[in-house]
């Protein structure tokens, strides 16, 4: 490994009206460095990433690639300068073909502009091959799973020479054995090549796995920089939370009550087939399954929101059929959908109206919303949720992720839902959020004695939070074991192939 | 309107008396600029042309405005969530055409409206269909059904106007021509529905529930929200309001033609994007809607008093449009300096 710096950033700072999002950041990379880059959500990862590709200019302080301090950045010449930032949603051309992505904007050409394709797809293919992919350069993007999209980014990264690759929580989006891969394919371009990773993640567990050296930033500066061997995670959740934080997960004594709920023999989603799983009063039960084992086709199922879904579901004793997401509503289920920018939440929307949305006959006085009813029910759920909202008119897209996603529980406590389904609810929310929404399903849990069904490809999340759990492979369960007895080696060998 | 107060720190936004901070939020508002670019515009125009706050004047623009600003009050809802209606100025002229021959034939009057407002209302079950059931883009059908009513119009008049399907003095006419202490019939009725909507999207389940579509259609739909039901009953709702002005415009005109309400889609959609209401969906008030039809009238008429070129008009409606996006881009911070 050369000691010559590959890139450098020196006194880096950038703000917005109103906010300073980056005091004084100075952080630098090794010629096949593996950097890890830490924080919580809002401690400034995102706007150093934007400053690192160009996106964004910073105010102060300079930016020097292999010696070469960039005058004015602009994605055009960070690109050129060999520096990559992959983000978490990918810029990607959906409809067109994975080797028009990689090649994108540099299309090989024959004489008369018309596109060389033969030449295309060969070099396409070499890269993919020199990756280790098995992705046909022909197929269309929109065909490829999340985890072979981030490829082809990588690819395309590549194919532009780049040095510096930027991951911005690439596992966010993948399964255990696709992380996997992805750490090999880093672990070689870092070792043959000496390409320079900086990679941004929530989970310490990679972090660990796969850097040598870790930066952690908060509130916009950087508060720790050493290397991965010198650090535990205790000391580095301390780092990046500023507090002490103990355990993440709490600990709790559940009082199990009645079944709230059984399905049998459900079949969903093209993928989900004779799954049976219960549910109790007060019970936490955790769903686990990598990407694609049906997690999310079940929950939807369960919620009454995937109409071709096979199989008897009881809720209470009672044997029900739902045929949409309000007859879910109607019955006392509540669904915390997996993506909630996607699915879950009106970003443009206030608070308030994200909280209400599900439970509106609550605010009726006549055929009008009543003021009065809908302030003093929104201030209750955000006071009883701890929200961290200046007021309930704040848009939600102002909001953390943490935060967020209490809007969308909040919503369903709201609703009055007896049980919930919530379908990798920490997912992008930092440490400290976790451990609040850790805190408030327990407490739902226990004072209300909610059935609560968390589908997770957190094993740490699944083994620490839930009283029973489900393993899920290729659309069918394959395990229910007891959270408390059994081990992550266990519980993987149910979810993966043996 | 109280404080909320949070276990958090309060920020910034919330500090100060409930006074303030409503005071602020009108200044704020995207409304607010609309009122005050009227108020220039109508400055600018009476100094320019005296002629333009004459009652007689006033008394006609707030007449003219009536019709496509009932259309607005539909469209305003499809827009909302996030579809778009090209059929309305079609719906108002089959509208039209259609009253007025089942007037000719003799029916009594409230049957003939009832019987042209049913014909409208099929129309908008029909672009509700075609959007929820067949899932097509809402651009599609409501092109289809803007050919299709047009058709539809000229099959019924054979070319030819429908006149004197009412004797002359007919309490029909005073919906379109009348006045009420001095205010044109057709403005009123269209300042009371304009509260009635404003009403219902402000204060009503219904309402939020458009606004919810709008802004996030999955998110709608696992909140419990009939996303299908919803989309069908605004279109037929905008259906109604187009087939309204249609029906009021015949009463206006004492004479129905199959070309009416020709063009007038754009106006529509042009008062409403003025006026706010976001393309794309989740974004738009009654308010708003409301001074955007006001800004499309006196444009027409201002333009006409202080003697520009008829044929030119268009160039100002179609400035004024990008005018007023651009403001409110500025006003949301697009191009903030990143």
């Amino acid at each position: 490994m050369s000691e010559k710096n590959v890139l450098a950033l020196q006194g880096i700072s950038k703000s917005f009206p109103g906010v300073k999002a980056l005091k004084d950041v100075s952080f630098s990379l090794a010629a096949g460095e593996i950097r890890a880059l830490v924080g919580e959500n809002g401690a400034g990862k995102s706007t150093l990433m934007k400053i690192l590709s160009g996106a964004y200019t910073a105010n102060a302080g300079t930016i020097s690639v292999f010696g070469e301090t960039i005058e004015h950045p602009s994605p055009a010449t960070m690109i050129g300068k060999g520096v990559a930032v992959i983000y978490q949603e990918m810029a990607q051309a959906p409809h067109l073909s994975v080797a028009e992505n990689v090649l994108l904007g540099r299309l090989p050409r024959r004489a008369g502009g018309l596109v060389d394709w033969p030449e295309a797809r060969r070099q396409t293919a070499a890269v993919l091959a020199r990756l280790g992919f098995d992705i046909d350069p022909r197929a269309r993007i929109d065909t490829l799973s999340v985890a072979k999209r981030q490829m082809v980014e990588i690819a395309r990264a590549l194919t532009r020479n780049a040095r510096i690759i930027v991951l911005d929580e690439p596992s966010a989006v993948l399964a255990a054995s696709e992380i996997a891969q992805l750490f090999a394919i880093i672990r070689k371009l870092s070792a043959e090549d000496g390409v320079a990773f900086v990679y941004i993640s929530h989970r310490l567990v990679e972090v660990f796995d796969i850097a040598e050296t870790v930066t952690v930033m908060r509130d916009g500066e950087v508060v720790h920089q050493c290397r991965t061997d010198e650090i535990d995670s205790e000391t580095l959740i301390r780092h990046m939370v500023g507090r002490e934080v103990g355990d993440i997960f709490p600990k709790r004594v559940p009082k199990i009550g009645a079944e709230a709920l059984r399905v049998s023999g459900l079949s969903a989603g093209g993928l989900v087939q004779d799954a049976s799983l219960y549910v109790r009063r007060g019970e936490i039960v955790g769903l686990f399954g990598l990407a694609g084992a049906g997690r999310t086709e079940t929950l939807k199922a369960l919620f009454g929101a995937d109409r071709a879904a096979r199989g008897t579901l009881t809720l209470d004793g009672k044997a029900i059929h739902l045929a949409s997401p309000r007859d879910g509503l109607a019955n006392g289920l509540g669904l915390v959908p997996e993506d909630r920018k996607v699915a879950g939440l009106f970003l443009k929307q206030s608070v308030g109206f994200n909280i209400t949305i599900s439970s509106m006959r609550h605010l009726v006085t006549g055929p009008l919303l009543s003021r009065v009813k809908e302030n003093a029910i929104v201030d209750t759920i955000i006071r009883r949720l701890r929200v961290k909202t200046p007021n309930a008119h704040a848009a939600v897209q102002n909001l953390s992720g943490g935060n967020q996603q209490k809007c969308v529980i909040g919503r369903l406590v709201g609703a009055e839902c007896s049980i919930i389904l919530a379908d990798e609810p920490t997912r992008g929310v930092d440490v400290g959020a976790k451990r609040e929404i850790y805190d408030l399903l327990f407490e739902l849990s226990d004072s209300r004695q909610l059935a609560i069904l968390i589908a997770s490809s957190e094993l740490p999340e699944i083994l620490n939070l839930c009283d029973r759990v489900y393993v899920m492979r290729e659309g069918r369960i394959t395990a229910e074991l007891d959270a408390r007895r059994t081990s992550e080696e266990e519980v993987m060998r149910y979810a993966t192939h043996n | 309107m109280n404080d909320v107060p949070t276990d958090a720190k309060v920020d910034l936004s919330a500090k100060g008396s409930v006074g303030g901070r409503f005071i602020r939020s009108i200044l704020r508002s995207r409304e607010t600029g609309i009122a005050l670019a009227i108020v220039i515009m109508v400055m600018v125009l009476a100094i320019l042309a005296p002629s333009f706050l004459s009652a007689d004047n006033v008394s006609n623009n707030a007449r003219n405005m009536s019709f496509v600003g009932l259309a607005v009050l539909g469209e305003a809802l499809v827009l909302i969530i996030g579809g778009i209606d090209l059929s309305v100025g079609s719906i108002w002229g089959v509208t039209a055409v259609a009253s007025a021959a089942l007037m000719g034939y003799g029916l009594p009057t409230p049957v003939a409206i009832a019987g042209g407002l049913s014909l409208a209302a099929l129309f908008g079950l029909f672009n509700g269909l075609c959007i929820t059931w067949l899932r097509m883009p809402p651009f599609v059908p409501t092109l289809a059904t803007m050919s299709i009513a047009r058709a539809t119009a000229l099959m019924i008049t054979r070319g030819r106007s429908i006149d004197e399907f009412r004797p002359i003095g007919d309490s029909f006419f005073e919906l379109g021509g009348g006045s009420i202490l001095g205010i044109p019939t057709p403005f009123l009725l269209f300042v009371v529905l304009s509260i009635i909507m404003w009403i219902v999207l402000d204060r009503t389940v219904f309402g939020r529930r458009l606004y919810a579509i709008g802004g996030n259609e999955t998110a709608a739909r696992l909140s419990g929200i009939e996303v299908d039901r919803m989309k069908i009953m605004v279109y037929v709702l905008s259906a109604l309001f187009a087939g309204l002005a249609g029906l009021v415009e015949v009463s206006y005109l004492s004479s129905a033609i199959a070309n009416q309400g020709t063009g007038k889609e754009l106006n529509v959609i042009a008062a409403a994007v003025i006026g706010g209401t976001n393309l794309m969906g989740g974004e738009g008030t009654i308010l708003g809607v409301f001074f955007g039809a006001i800004i499309l009238e006196i444009l027409r008429n201002g333009l006409v008093l202080i003697g520009t070129d008829a044929y030119s008009q268009g160039i100002f409606v179609g400035l004024v449009i990008i005018i007023a996006v651009f403001i409110d881009q500025l006003r949301k911070g697009v191009w903030r300096r990143k």
